[in-house]
């Protein structure tokens, strides 16, 4: 068709509205009121954020103004009723219970990522997908009870006597201290489960989003499968599965309940896997609004708290700064 | 005499027949040319030469595609084996995310090929394209911060890097400017000596430029094949004369 000749099509079928009408004065108030009203929920999202940690800063002031800050974070014993805070046992509780579940949980999970995204067919990965999101919709007092009446046990009866009788006798970390089951393992099993689905379905996306063109590159250089899974892993895929595994880090290291249902809850130092321990959303779960008589043992809750944000904080800053090292180390 | 025979080859996208009872013989260390209006099968036909139409799912294919004797599609076939021998310069250069060198010493690395002569193997490639004095300086810099010509020169280092019998072009000019266009098209010229060309294009002149042999595909259908010189001078079919008159497509 020759497209010159027919010059009707090119004609405006409308005649143009002068700017300034009212229709187009209209389509700028709409403009600019979207523009606003989306500018100040973000503006809303990050003032919560300054409102959550000025409330925490506040209200820990006390506490903080009271005694020393290393004094707090390194001191062991927990007796508020002789007026000392040592937050220590508890901070030390939740980085253990977490890196016990991000031991169990990363490896797996990331794997299981890289086959979902690599290996299946679609038809078996719509039918798989669901199952694994399907865990992350458990409420975590599910997943307590099913820790103690499925992982308890079995750590009480199984796992903690085979681990004291093999590795135990030779690193103290594996001898089970503590009859009872409760304890890092059972919790840190518990949380692995529930960071797992998280891990896999960020690792499935960050490698599914990896050029097309590369995959077909990698093989139509007779790369088998499993090279070009790793080529797009270590150079495409890396920075999102780091960020996955912080993801599921922060999720975990904020996990209250179904910790606070299997760690044992007892202030301690934890120096073996099967040791009872206490974590900081437990401790201020079990006793915020209780003996609040006590002098400065709210503002010490609060401290928790803001110690609680301030690992969670540290650790995605630090994660981020990786994160950007190595995405410009991979366009190098 | 063959490199490539395809025998009675079907393709089908869900149900949409693309490729319909295939059988066309590829000559030996000569430029074929396929050749043939956007959406008529011939990148398909292509892809199905190194079994890369296996990444999609939806795609099923039926006959035959005999690689020096063998069946390409026979349930044995090892298909990175395959995949070695018939390498392919895709139709957009995509330097993976790595150095220059990396990029031409990835194909040798996971074969074993290099092993000590890594350095030696590189450099022949770089070489062999015109691509060396370019970059002899910055072997380990990113390949992205290349020029699209330089790119694909690279690419093509990168698949003969492996040692193909057989190189397959997925109109691999046609991202490129006229000037690197050109350069390409003499390197793919100069290849003929040792390798087999298949190529893929849409440019009727750039097949006559560089054809030995020429197969005109229609919907999913061959039309004619033949040697360049009758095959550009008097064409048998209808169809194949308008085209080359410009007069469909």
């Amino acid at each position: 068709m020759d497209l010159t000749r027919d010059t009707h099509l090119f004609k405006p079928a409308v005649k143009r509205i002068a700017w300034g009408s009212r229709v187009q004065r209209w389509r700028r108030v709409k403009d600019s009121c979207a523009r606003m009203s989306s500018g100040t929920a973000v503006l809303i999202v990050c003032l919560l954020v300054g409102v959550i940690a000025a409330t925490l800063v506040i209200r820990s002031w006390p506490i903080l103004s009271a005694y020393p800050l290393d004094e707090l974070l390194t001191g062991q014993t927990w007796q508020p009723l002789h007026g000392r805070f040592g937050f220590a046992p508890f901070i030390a509780g939740s980085i253990a219970v977490t890196l016990v579940a991000m031991m169990l949980a990363v490896i797996p999970a990331v794997f299981s990522g890289i086959y979902l995204a690599e290996y299946t067919s679609s038809r078996a990965r719509a039918a798989l997908k669901p199952l694994i999101d399907l865990l992350v919709g458990i409420p975590s007092v599910v997943y307590g009870l099913w820790g103690i009446l499925f992982i308890i046990p079995l750590v009480r009866d199984v796992i903690g006597p085979w681990s004291d009788r093999t590795l135990g006798q030779v690193f103290p970390f594996f001898a089970r201290t503590n009859p009872s089951g409760y304890g890092l393992l059972s919790a840190g099993f518990v949380l692995a489960v529930m960071v797992f689905p998280l891990i896999v379905a960020v690792t499935e996306e960050v490698l599914r989003s990896a050029p097309r063109e590369m995959r077909e590159t990698l093989l139509a250089l007779g790369a088998t499968r499993w090279e070009t899974t790793q080529c797009i892993v270590r150079r495409a895929g890396l920075p999102g599965i780091l960020a996955a595994i912080v993801l599921g880090f922060s999720r975990a290291f904020g996990e209250t309940l179904a910790i606070m249902m299997l760690i044992g809850n007892v202030p301690q130092m934890p120096t073996s896997l099967f040791d009872a321990a206490y974590s900081l959303p437990a401790l201020i779960a079990n006793n915020y609004g209780e003996i609040m008589s006590v002098p400065l043992y709210e503002s010490a809750l609060m401290g928790a708290a803001l110690a609680l944000l301030a690992v969670v904080l540290l650790f995605n800053i630090l994660a981020r700064l990786v994160i950007v090292r190595l995405t410009q180390a991979q366009a190098r | 005499m063959y490199a490539l025979s395809i025998r009675q080859l079907n393709v089908w996208y869900d149900k949409q027949h693309v490729l319909k009872d295939i059988t066309v013989d590829v000559p030996r260390r000569q430029i074929t040319a396929i050749i043939g209006p956007s959406g008529c099968g011939k990148s398909t036909l292509l892809k199905s030469l190194n079994r890369l139409l296996d990444l999609n799912e939806r795609v099923r294919v039926s006959g035959q595609v005999l690689f020096e004797g063998q069946n390409i599609y026979d349930p044995g076939t090892d298909v990175t084996d395959v995949r070695t021998r018939i390498g392919l310069l895709a139709q957009k250069p995509f330097p993976l995310p790595m150095s220059i060198f990396d990029n031409v010493a990835y194909g040798p690395r996971i074969h074993g090929l290099g092993n000590g002569h890594l350095a030696q193997i590189v450099t022949a490639q770089l070489q062999a394209v015109g691509l060396w004095e370019e970059v002899k300086d910055r072997l380990k810099a990113p390949a992205t911060g290349l020029s699209g010509g330089q790119q694909q020169r690279l690419c093509l280092a990168r698949t003969l890097a492996v040692a193909p019998e057989v190189l397959l072009c997925d109109e691999s000019t046609a991202s490129l400017d006229p000037i690197s266009a050109r350069g390409i098209e003499a390197l793919l010229r100069g290849l003929r000596e040792k390798y087999t060309l298949v190529l893929v294009t849409h440019d009727i002149e750039q097949a006559r430029r560089l054809a030995d042999h020429v197969v005109f595909m229609w919907l999913g259908e061959l039309v004619e094949h033949g040697p360049a010189g009758p095959f550009f001078a008097q064409p048998e079919q209808k169809l194949t004369q308008a085209y080359l008159a410009r007069e469909i497509g």
